[in-house]
């Protein structure tokens, strides 16, 4: 056992850390970051308007809101261009890391899941509170919306295993092993964790 | 070590943008080439942690669009802001990620090895 062979880990039947996962983790980031690319033109002032098929000026009054400058003034940066950086930060973390990262790398998919969890929800009520504060709607930022809440729920699962591995850490070792596994490094502890993790799985069929 | 590649073409950026945006001082030029050095040694074996270096190039352009005295920056020092977020963002990322960690290909070689003997 030269390596850690990729493994569905508890309570899945699949790998949540495997490639086709994590690719359509990637894929559909990408769309939202096309998006915001495009919204990002237009608070830049590259493009001279924005495409809304259903809210008509909505997009663009939301755009060039008081909310939407003040944010600008805030992160020094026009908010649709901070939305990019997110997203991409979103395809960055779900492509890094080898197929069992779940236990190898708990640390990486951790911030993976801060990436893409609390702050999607975050994206998310701002999305929804533009309507209330801004009192318009963006048809574009709602599609965001709902790919970051597509996002969600794509990447709890491998958070989850996680979360139960490094558990099964804490349940046999110190808080010193379990710091040290979550950050990558290997012990007996850690392996006999693991394969816990999965085996439990394996009892239950 | 793809991350590693992603940060040379930023730096390469840096330089390229320093000419594009006409910009009056060197910090692209230096933070850029600074970016290229600390991507490029992590190829080097023993070095494969420099790319945690990122931070000091890329908290120097922080530190200037940040300390900018008008909310609006010019597009120059957005550009600052954005390619140091997403060196900072690739320096996270360890060289060779899609492997398992050094640590634990020692460890499963060494326990592979006593279970052998």
């Amino acid at each position: 056992m030269a390596s850690l062979p990729p493994s569905s880990p508890r309570p899945w039947d699949y790998n949540p850390s495997s490639w086709s996962q994590r690719l359509r983790i990637a894929a559909i980031a990408m769309i939202a970051v096309v998006i915001a690319l495009y919204l990002g033109f237009y608070q830049w002032r590259l493009i001279p308007t924005v495409w809304d098929p259903i809210f008509g000026d909505g997009t663009k009054n939301v755009l060039d809101s008081e909310v939407s400058h003040q944010i600008t003034g805030w992160i020094r940066l026009p908010d649709a261009i901070l939305g990019v950086f997110a997203y991409v930060s979103d395809i960055v973390f779900a492509l890094a890391g080898s197929e069992r990262r779940w236990q190898d790398r708990p640390w990486l998919v951790i911030l993976f899941g801060i990436d893409v969890i609390p702050l999607g929800i975050v994206s998310i009520i701002l999305v929804v509170l533009q309507g209330i504060a801004v009192k318009f709607w963006c048809f574009l930022c709602l599609i965001t919306a709902l790919v970051s809440l597509i996002l969600i729920v794509l990447a709890y699962d491998e958070v989850i295993s996680s979360c139960i591995y490094l558990i099964e850490i804490k349940k046999r070792g110190s808080w010193k092993t379990l710091w040290l596994a979550f950050w990558g490094y290997p012990s007996l502890v850690a392996l006999e964790a693991g394969e816990a993790t999965l085996q439990k799985r394996k009892r239950k069929k | 070590m793809w991350a590693r590649i992603i940060e040379i073409f930023i730096g390469i950026w840096l330089i390229i943008s320093h000419f594009l945006f006409q910009t009056s001082g060197f910090d692209d030029l230096i933070a850029g080439g600074f970016i290229i050095l600390f991507a490029s040694l992590s190829f080097v074996d023993r070095l494969n942690k420099m790319h945690l270096c990122h931070i000091f190039p890329t908290g120097w352009l922080l530190y200037l669009s940040y300390s900018y005295p008008t909310p609006y920056l010019p597009f120059f020092m957005q550009n600052y802001i954005l390619s140091a977020l997403n060196v900072l963002m690739f320096a996270i990322i360890p060289s060779h990620a899609s492997d398992h960690p050094r640590p634990w290909k020692k460890f499963l070689k060494n326990l592979e090895s006593r279970s052998k003997d």
